[in-house]
């Protein structure tokens, strides 16, 4: 048990990761007006991840260091810095988004306004980051995040063209521009750059050794296919019951009905649960992730196995992350567009992230023998060319489509 | 041990005896013939130092225009993928910005001494 | 001298920025926008009117709970008045962008009133959401 226990890192991670807020309703948008003819963009993407997190994984349980530590070492501290101000605004607007996506889901349930949920959950939150252990949290929301294993079952039951799979191509009536803008967005969900940051300071915080490298990669090969499947899970039950009627997703409670016309309000309730766990996990990661980055471009000591007194500095920057995230959402701002946003103009800083991971998982100093092999050297190049190519791409693609319009 | 101040040392995290972060090596301190190593420094003045112009006075003006602290290369225990002190971290000086944070912020909010574990 | 360069090159930035921005928001509506302003409006209208028969037709059979239903609800009609303010917002500037107003202006303003109706009956506005639907495609 205690074994199964310990992917729960992995799976908390690409949970939310894959499928927060932005990437529920992008995904479900996706399915909805191109069928299940992405579903490549989010194998490309997996792959990816994994590489860049089995890399980083590596790298921290030998050297024993985050990865964002040793961005600064490498790029040198001016690069570092654009790298940092890049990561940490994009890391706290997706906060800001998270938080409301959880008073989405909390709307849901509840009936009432999600803007009356936003303060509370802030507080529950920062309540969780303060008191409870890491391990604690990552079991509760990771293995509750499972719950939108019902989506698989329902894309069964739903059945949507299942012929699409195989077509890299749009479907009739929608255009190229906007088939590459929807898959840039999706590529860049799957590769958000806080997910590697707040898998590795994870590893740290969990004091992995290079005795842990298999169970890093445990939690690596697990743990991101696994959030690749749920995301793809609102991919096929959008293009099931939405495609046919030519319309478009653009809420979440869009993106949750199907469940319930598969399963009723059992399927419903299980999503929502679902999607409040991942909203929230990816709430924590990201606020988290913000403190990460900051403190560890700057030295200081950081995050939860230390007493909140030894790392004032840390739990700063993350309690004013939150409250700028708070304050942003009650200027009655769209969490959903702020996210779709956020895909976007996180595909520009993409290279920053995952150009010095390759450097440095191939760096004797750090590494020893256990430096990159030639398949992760080789699939890390391909990536990285990848990333490029989407990031130069993603603002001409923005103007051109019009916001994927 | 032969080390390349700028690639082994600059920017690389300090940690105490315990593992826990100190500080960047934000710049060094050289004896006065330049020969040897004397001290590291460490703190948000001795980076907006290095970096120069008006980025580096935002910078510095950020940490409240505190002195960097002064590590003694004597405390240094070894170099790898950080650099080892030999000593636990309540021995030197806090830094100016997180004791200030921990006396007026942080520290005064309850259960701010809990142990994770 | 650098940090000179710098400020002129920040202004700089800025200044075409603001331009650009500016250029965008006063240029004068022509044919083309007005047209992409009314089929996004019909599609907005369309896929509030089709949500809300879903989710009608959901809570009859009892498979969504009644405060989703209700937020889906609040949802489309939030959308639906949104895509319409949007709409009439903007001036038709020339005879053909005139006739697009006239065949959808009463569209939208159904579709209000119709929205109401599907909350309880789901398929009250099934024709209203074909003839969005057929000027969807006619318009692109």
């Amino acid at each position: 048990m205690k074994r199964l226990l310990a992917v729960t890192l992995g799976i908390l991670t690409a949970i939310g990761g894959f499928v927060d807020i932005g990437d529920i309703v992008s995904t479900s948008e996706a399915g909805a007006r191109f069928g299940l003819s992405h579903t490549w963009v989010l194998l490309v993407g997996i792959v990816g991840i994994c590489v860049y997190a089995e890399m980083a994984g590596r790298v921290t349980a030998v050297s024993k260091r985050p990865v964002y530590d040793l961005i600064r070492e490498r790029l040198g501290p001016r690069v570092a810095l654009v790298n940092l101000l890049g990561a940490y605004a994009i890391t706290l607007l997706t906060l800001a988004a998270e938080i409301g996506g959880v008073a989405l889901a909390l709307q849901l349930l509840s009936g009432a306004p999600y803007l009356l949920w936003v303060p509370a959950v802030a507080l529950v939150l920062w309540l969780a980051l303060w008191r409870v252990k890491f391990s604690t949290l990552e079991r509760i929301f990771g293995l509750a995040g499972l719950s939108l294993v019902v989506l698989l079952i329902a894309t069964f039951k739903l059945g949507p063209d299942f012929t699409q799979m195989t077509k890299i191509a749009p479907p009739p009536g929608e255009n190229w521009p906007t088939y590459f803008f929807v898959a840039i967005a999706l590529f860049a969900s799957a590769m958000t750059p806080y997910e590697v940051f707040f898998f590795t300071s994870g590893g740290v915080e969990e004091r992995w050794t290079p005795r842990d490298l298999t169970l890093s990669r445990v939690n690596v090969f697990l743990g991101f296919p696994l959030g690749g499947l749920l995301a793809f899970g609102f991919l096929a039950t959008s293009a099931a019951v939405y495609e046919p009627l030519g319309m478009r997703v653009d809420t979440l409670g869009q993106a949750v009905l199907p469940a319930g016309l598969a399963f009723g309000q059992v399927g419903l309730g299980l999503v929502i649960l679902g999607v409040f766990a991942a909203t929230f996990g990816a709430a924590m990661e990201t606020s988290l992730s913000a403190g990460y980055t900051v403190a560890q471009y700057f030295g200081w000591s950081w995050g939860k196995y230390l007493r909140p007194r030894q790392a004032a500095r840390f739990h700063t920057v993350v309690l004013v992350s939150i409250l700028l995230a708070v304050a942003a959402l009650l200027t009655t701002i769209d969490p959903v567009q702020l996210t779709e946003y956020m895909l976007i103009f996180s595909a520009i800083v993409l290279p920053l992230t995952y150009l010095p991971i390759l450097v440095i998982a191939n760096d004797r100093g750090y590494l020893g023998d256990k430096v990159n092999g030639r398949l992760a050297n080789t699939l890390g190049v391909i990536y990285l060319f990848v990333i490029l190519a989407a990031a130069v791409a993603a603002v001409p693609i923005m103007i051109l489509t019009g916001m994927g319009g | 041990m032969r080390l390349l101040i700028g690639f082994d040392l600059l920017d690389r995290q300090i940690v105490d005896r315990d593992g826990v972060p100190v500080g960047k090596v934000d710049d060094v301190e050289l004896s006065e013939d330049a020969r040897t190593l004397t001290a590291l420094l460490t703190g948000q003045s001795a980076l907006g130092g290095r970096f120069g112009g008006v980025l580096g006075r935002w910078i510095t003006a950020a940490a409240g225009g505190a002195e960097p602290r002064r590590i003694p290369y004597d405390l240094v225990a070894k170099v790898d993928s950080a650099v080892h002190l030999a000593i636990k971290r309540e021995l030197l000086a806090p830094p100016a910005l997180e004791k200030w944070l921990d006396d007026h912020l942080i520290g005064r909010i309850p259960g701010a001494d809990n142990a994770e574990s | 001298m650098r940090a000179k360069w710098w400020g002129a090159t920040a202004l700089s930035v800025v200044a075409l920025a603001w331009g650009g921005a500016g250029y965008l928001i006063t240029k004068p509506v022509d044919f083309h926008d007005y047209r992409v302003a009314a089929v996004s409006a019909a599609e907005t209208a369309h896929d509030a009117l089709t949500t809300t028969a879903l989710v009608a037709e959901a809570l009859e059979k009892g498979q969504v709970m009644t405060p989703y239903g209700k937020s889906a609800f609040d949802d489309a009609r939030k959308a639906l008045a949104g895509g319409a303010k949007k709409f009439t917002a903007i001036e038709p500037p020339d005879e053909r962008c005139e006739r697009m107003h006239d065949e959808l202006a009463p569209l939208l303003q159904q579709a209000d009133a119709a929205l109401t109706r599907t909350e309880t009956e789901p398929h009250a506005a099934d024709q209203l959401s074909d003839a969005l639907e057929r000027f969807v495609e006619q318009h692109t």
